[in-house]
């Protein structure tokens, strides 16, 4: 129907630009192909240009070509927020390709909704999964500042892109045994969300967003966690950060301060068999406010994984990963 | 060569291995209906040059890798779309018509460059778009979503 519509627009010179001689018109995929490169903020003001427009950029086809461009021309957007009079602001900043740069502040984006307090717990393709209170969790897209909110009480979550159901999905960790070898899961499935943007730590592919929110809790069964010999390993589980990879991570208290961190994902997700360990780092101080989250934010091409600490701050097997040196003058 | 020719009747030899980047040429050669003069109603003469000097440039895009002259193609691919706003709209509508994908590719990006940062007002202008919206519609998107209104970026001239 929708389509139908917009084609008939297209026939009365809607794209139309004026030339010297004549009037002559962009057809429906050229504009396409010119709009589908713009930022999520460019094509939200645009909406005001024309009704033709409007339409257009509404049109889940075009959401759909927007995507794939973004995600193939993959740009890395980091925000943070900076804390301001009682009020969270959020800062954009790009662009994140190598472990070695670092990021330049962007745009400044206001508080979700009327929380004034929230924890940022995981993001992916700029969609942002945050805590407002101890049971209140809030899904919310920076690009275009919409929102959903929904309950749940759990200590360990991921957020993650599904390809196979076009779906994002929240999991959480219903419970662990100690020691834990077996977690259960259970997870939100958000339908057809498309999202765009940016996040704490990291953000992915830009895509644009249609805006109903569908939960469905589902339980998702338990998975087994990969063995490990030493015995005072804790498991965390993150989803968010590795396209579409199941990841958890085990943390283990060495001799004194050192402290191990490694890193697995299931690289097909509900197969125990995957379980691949993609990176060990060994250092004092990893886990800082234990027990709480030193959380796998990205992977780079080279293969190098961005840690982020719940306290701020990221690193890499490297060290120390610097990602805003200055910001209105002052060290943050 | 292959001739072509313009819709203002200009006659341009153009080589083959240059011109087959265009997918519709290169199919009319193949299925052999370019023995004589090609012509392109869609094509004036003056775009068409502006086509051919990319496609004669273009031609060794596989040896550019190998030999070290990819800054140059880079160098050579921002000189050439520095061009006026609706020379370049021509040129991306004769390289959809003759489906030259890298070209398209091009100049679909210098346009959303020079779009993406410009003012509601600035875009309608450029694009010659009467704005058919209400007040009321208008009022309601910018509610919605202020913020995509504001910031140093946005530009409101049109150029």
């Amino acid at each position: 129907m929708v389509k139908r519509i917009f084609k008939s627009l297209l026939r009365f010179d809607c794209f139309s630009i004026g030339t010297t001689s004549s009037k002559k018109y962009f057809p429906e995929e050229i504009l396409v192909d010119v709009l589908m490169r713009f930022t999520v903020k460019s094509l939200v003001r645009f909406k005001c240009v024309s009704k033709s427009w409007k339409t257009l950029i509404s049109d889940e086809y075009f959401k759909g070509k927007h995507r794939n461009h973004a995600k193939n021309n993959k740009k890395n957007l980091v925000s943070r927020m900076v804390v301001d009079v009682g009020i969270g602001h959020w800062d954009y900043s790009c662009c994140l390709s190598s472990p070695s740069s670092s990021a330049q502040p962007l745009q400044k984006l206001g508080c979700p909704s009327n929380h004034k307090s929230y924890v940022i717990l995981c993001c992916c393709d700029g969609l942002s999964l945050l805590r407002c209170h101890s049971v209140c969790y809030l899904l919310w897209n920076l690009s275009t500042n919409e929102f959903s909110d929904t309950t749940g009480r759990t200590t360990t979550y991921g957020l993650g892109y599904d390809s196979i159901s076009d779906d994002y999905k929240i999991l959480m960790v219903a419970s662990t045994a100690r020691p834990p070898n077996r977690i259960k899961l259970l997870g939100w499935h958000l339908f057809m969300l498309h999202f765009i943007g940016s996040s704490e730590g990291i953000i992915h592919h830009p895509s644009i967003l249609s805006l109903h929110l569908i939960y469905q809790m589902r339980p998702h069964g338990e998975i087994s966690l990969p063995e490990l010999k030493h015995r005072r390993c804790d498991f965390r589980c993150v989803v968010s950060a590795f396209d579409e990879m199941f990841c958890v991570y085990s943390t283990c208290q060495d001799d004194g301060e050192t402290e191990t961190l490694k890193l697995w994902v299931m690289k097909e997700y509900g197969v125990n068999e995957t379980w691949t360990q993609l990176c060990t780092i060994r250092g004092p101080h990893l886990l800082l406010a234990k027990p709480l989250f030193t959380i796998p934010k990205y992977m780079f091409a080279e293969g190098e994984v961005l840690l982020g600490f719940c306290t701020g701050g990221f690193r890499t097997s490297k060290g120390a990963y610097e990602l805003f040196t200055e910001y209105h003058g002052r060290k943050v | 060569m292959v001739k072509l020719k313009s819709n203002d009747d200009k006659e341009f030899e153009v080589e083959e291995a240059a011109v087959i980047q265009s997918e519709m040429i290169k199919n009319m050669i193949e299925d052999g209906c370019a023995t004589s003069v090609i012509p392109l109603p869609n094509i004036d003469s003056k775009t068409l040059i502006k086509v051919i000097e990319y496609l004669n440039k273009h031609i060794n895009m596989g040896k550019a890798a190998e030999t070290g002259e990819e800054d140059d193609l880079k160098e050579f691919d921002e000189q050439f779309v520095n061009m006026g706003w609706e020379e370049l709209f021509d040129v991306i509508m004769a390289a959809n018509y003759l489906n030259i994908h890298e070209l398209m590719e091009l100049c679909c990006q210098s346009a959303a460059d020079r779009l993406k940062n410009k003012s509601v007002r600035a875009v309608r202008e450029m694009l010659k778009i009467t704005n058919d919206l209400t007040e009321e519609e208008e009022q309601e998107i910018i509610n919605d979503a202020p913020w995509a209104f504001e910031g140093p970026e946005i530009d409101d001239t049109v150029n």
